[in-house]
């Protein structure tokens, strides 16, 4: 073959091959516009996360808990806990957690203890994250106490009586006293034992011129007692007369001023009465009688010897 | 003031996560939200926790675009796998068919030239609105698929 023959075969080839490609015929092949994935997941992440180690010392000064509740809350939510753990007594009340609670928006978060087996009032305190080991401060644990409060107050003005004292007795002989505030408020924090009694006497002692006053209270029906005292006379009965107390406890209170007149009742020592008249050595007074159940006062006339009752400014 | 700046200080630290970045194959383009952050592995970086996209780019390997919601933690270990890439021509000697990879990458034309993944791949193969075949097909190297319709071409 010689060289022209070659030359004539690469100029045939090269047309066809022009041909072809100016054409897109035969020789291409259309290229599919996406690639072909099968999209299976070929990722993995693995987090690392520090930890805080958490305890919370407790003081158990009332009860045998049976088991607590440690619960933890984000500053996120405060509703619902991130951790929720059951521990025995005798378990350190302690817990170590993902350092990712603490994020920049969670520097405030929450540590609820509720000791189980009796009534004992949950737990709660504050937290930030301060480093790696966090000591909250110590919790007391105590039975929900007894609580008796009130108020001493005078009936006709509802003004406190200074110097008022109370003074919660319990069959079991144990006896407390406290003296009323100025705004004549008292309260008895009292441990649960005291339940073991199922009643106490309230009593007050106002100072000079009111009658002790005595309330009894069950203590089957809750822990929070409210018992009132109203002393002295009513704004009405005030009005009646001079103020004046009996000096000796069963002083006769007669229809007359003679020695033979009738008995009404006897009256009790520091018994207010109001006097209207005052002939000799006897005195025509008002006492004023008061149901337990808050009904309109009574009022009945009667005569006092001089000598066995005296002024008093109230 | 101080205790402010010192606050946010503390803050912008806190929430930083420590990322480390693997792949397979190694020396693959990074880029984070769009950024360049470099060539696997990448040991150096720290992202705040939320919503992070990553893209994967090699030569001969398929593009990899994840995203994910980065958690709080002090350390994220990232680790992807790029799957290789091949040439792959298809031929069909029969022209009324057309054709379905993967339940989603649909063609008519007899010839066709794909990129794809290496894996199994599901051929679906029509006449009009019937399927008249289903074939796996395994990828592992640039090749070519000749498909012989077998049935009536009446």
């Amino acid at each position: 073959m010689t060289r022209n023959r070659y030359l004539q075969l690469l100029t045939v080839f090269i047309g066809v091959c022009s041909v072809g490609l100016l054409t897109r015929c035969s020789f291409s092949v259309p290229h599919y516009p996406e690639p072909i994935l099968l999209g299976e997941s070929s990722v993995s992440i693995e987090y690392t996360f520090g930890t805080v180690d958490i305890a919370w010392p407790v003081k158990i000064i009332d009860g045998h808990p049976t088991a607590y509740r440690l619960r933890f809350y984000s500053g996120k939510d405060t509703t619902k806990p991130v951790i929720d753990r059951m521990l025995l007594p005798g378990d350190p009340i302690a817990a170590r957690l993902p350092r990712s609670l603490f994020l920049p928006d969670t520097l405030v978060n929450w540590a609820e203890l509720i000791p189980l087996g009796g009534d004992y009032p949950a737990r709660r305190q504050s937290f930030s994250y301060t480093g790696p080991i966090i000591t909250l401060d110590t919790t007391v644990i105590q039975l929900r106490p007894v609580i008796i409060e009130g108020a001493v107050r005078l009936l006709r003005n509802g003004a406190p009586v200074p110097a008022s004292r109370v003074t919660v007795t319990f069959p079991s002989g144990r006896e407390e006293t406290l003296p009323c505030d100025t705004s004549g408020a008292y309260r008895f924090v009292f441990p649960a034992q005291v339940l073991d009694d199922s009643s106490c006497t309230v009593r007050t002692v106002a100072p000079g011129s009111y009658p002790a006053e005595m309330k009894s209270v069950t203590l089957n029906a809750g822990k929070q007692y409210r018992v009132d005292f109203w002393v002295g006379p009513t704004a009405e009965f005030f009005g009646k007369g001079a103020p004046y107390i009996v000096l000796e406890d069963l002083l006769p209170f007669r229809t007359g001023p003679e020695n033979g007149a009738t008995i009404q009742f006897l009256l009790p020592r520091d018994e207010i009465i109001m006097v209207t008249t005052v002939a000799g050595n006897r005195l025509k007074a008002i006492v004023e009688l008061r149901s337990e159940t808050g009904e309109k006062p009574h009022y009945v006339e009667g005569w006092v010897p001089a000598s066995k009752v005296k002024p008093v400014e109230l | 003031m101080r205790k402010m700046i010192l606050l946010l200080v503390i803050t912008s630290l806190w929430g930083q996560v420590q990322v480390h970045i693997e792949s397979i194959p190694p020396d693959v383009d990074v880029l984070i939200d769009g950024a360049k952050a470099g060539t696997t592995p990448i040991d150096d970086l720290t992202l705040h926790p939320g919503k992070h996209s990553f893209y994967l780019e090699k030569e001969g390997y398929t593009i990899l675009h994840y995203t994910t919601y980065l958690v709080g933690a002090e350390k994220a270990v990232l680790r992807f796998r790029l799957k290789e890439k091949y040439s792959v021509t298809f031929k069909s000697d029969y022209e009324p068919l057309h054709y379905r990879l993967d339940g989603k990458y649909a063609w008519t034309e007899e010839k066709m030239r794909f990129d794809m993944e290496a894996g199994r791949h599901t051929l679906e193969v029509f006449l009009g609105d019937s399927l008249v075949d289903q074939q796996e097909v395994l990828i592992r190297e640039s090749t070519t698929i000749r498909y012989h319709y077998q049935g009536d071409r009446n």
